[in-house]
């Protein structure tokens, strides 16, 4: 049987008729339409470990208001760890840093600092360091490599990232490289 | 399974005349008495069976062969609106629908597998629900009472799988009910998540989850969306799951 649209919307209608529905209640919904939010589902992939597990983030308004397993996920298929299931905090936590914090040498206190001044800071340790550690030569054979810099990429990093970071690390002579993923 | 269609064909189906008059009169006596009120309308359909002015094996087969224009003149002939007759219908036709795919577990059919439509008769899905265990979305079938997995994220009507334009939403204040749709086709189907408040036991949807949710199907059609049932909508994939939208080119 095939009901059309017509007769299925009919079905509803019917319903209250047929006292299976408190038609008043229906009447009382109706007269005062309840107010709707709205929400999206987006699949994405656990930042934690290794294994790759499929989530679908709810957000509403831009905002995450919910993160669950991906049941069509062929690795976990639904299933989350105990972090993967508590990363809805990752997004919701008034501890998560925003702003670059800046301890001064001898300080106390954290401050913030624009984003600007920290990646001008982080460069100018990067090249101090590499300067002082730089090897050229090891044992008559040219290596042209820095042994004080170690690089170690995250879960949370994709194909994409990783490979931008592999050759960034080695364009600088770092060859202490390594992935989380392979851990 | 494998050609797409469904596992019920209405030529194959041969319910017993006497049985199907049994089963309406039956049908329309229990209506009858749990009814909260008297309803003059319901004697009128039971007055037409008990007279033969309407024919059980005539309704059934009307119903089974998808003829909603019989249908429409049984109701003209008992002086009955014809969503009365439909409204019965769906029950009326569901044990033998529900008879004829005994044995068989739709089930079995993989969510990457299956489609839109019930395997087992073809009919849209009334209603969806999200599972305790893992959150996979099962749907139900109203007119045969299976039910069958399918992918979470992914039209029902057209088989759009971008996120950016699928979405739901639920009324203001109430957890558990929501109204899954897509903003390219506008198609949507009413959804009950059984993890919500602490859900922890699975289980189907059934009829008083469809016919007490029709808050939903209102605020679904103030927001300019549309029912999933709909002899307007047909599309192939819809019966097997295989070859999403982006597979089969529809995406860039």
């Amino acid at each position: 049987m095939r009901v059309s649209r017509r007769a299925f919307l009919g079905t509803l209608g019917a319903a209250p008729f047929f006292g299976l529905v408190p038609a008043r209640a229906e009447e009382e919904k109706a007269q005062v339409p309840a107010k709707i939010q709205h929400a999206k589902e987006t699949t994405t992939i656990c930042p934690y470990c290794g294994v790759g597990c499929g989530l679908i983030v709810h957000a509403r308004d831009g905002a995450v208001v919910n993160i669950e397993g991906d049941p069509d996920h062929p690795i976990n298929e639904g299933a989350l760890c105990s972090k993967g299931a508590s990363i809805y905090q990752i997004s919701n936590n008034d501890r998560r840093l925003t702003k670059v914090l800046h301890r001064k040498p001898g300080a106390g206190d954290w401050e913030e600092i624009p984003w600007d001044d920290a990646m001008k800071r982080i460069v100018e340790l990067v090249k101090k360091t590499r300067d002082e550690t730089w090897l050229g030569n090891d044992g008559g054979a040219t290596v042209n490599r820095t042994d004080g810099i170690a690089c170690l990429g995250g879960a949370a990093l994709d194909t994409e990232e990783c490979y931008l970071l592999s050759k960034a690390m080695r364009s600088m002579g770092v060859a202490w490289l390594e992935h989380q993923a392979r851990i | 399974m494998e050609r797409g269609l469904p596992w019920i064909e209405a030529e194959g189906l041969k319910p017993d005349p006497a049985q199907a008059t049994e089963v309406l009169r039956d049908l329309l006596s229990d209506l009858r008495a749990s009814a909260m009120s008297n309803l003059p309308v319901l004697d009128r359909v039971l007055d037409a069976v008990r007279t033969e002015k309407i024919s059980g094996a005539a309704f059934l087969k009307a119903l089974l062969d998808r003829d909603g224009a019989t249908v429409d003149s049984m109701a003209e002939r008992v002086g009955v609106p014809t969503q009365i007759l439909h409204f019965i219908g769906v029950f009326f036709a569901r044990p033998f629908l529900a008879a004829a795919h005994k044995g068989f577990d739709p089930s079995s059919v993989g969510a990457e597998e299956a489609g839109a439509l019930c395997p087992v008769c073809g009919q849209e899905p009334a209603l969806a629900v999200l599972m305790v265990d893992d959150g996979r979305r099962r749907l139900w079938c109203r007119c045969c009472g299976a039910a069958w997995t399918v992918r979470r994220l992914r039209c029902l009507s057209c088989g759009n799988e971008d996120s950016a334009s699928l979405g739901y939403f639920s009324l203001e204040g109430e957890i558990g009910r929501r109204v899954d749709y897509c903003e390219k086709c506008r198609r949507y189907i009413k959804t009950i998540d059984l993890r919500a408040g602490g859900g922890v036991q699975d289980r189907l949807p059934g009829d008083m989850d469809d016919l007490t949710s029709g808050d939903l199907d209102d605020a679904a059609v103030r927001e300019g969306f549309i029912p999933l049932m709909g002899e307007e909508v047909s599309a192939e994939w819809r019966r097997t799951g295989m070859g999403s939208e982006r597979e089969r080119g529809g995406l860039s």
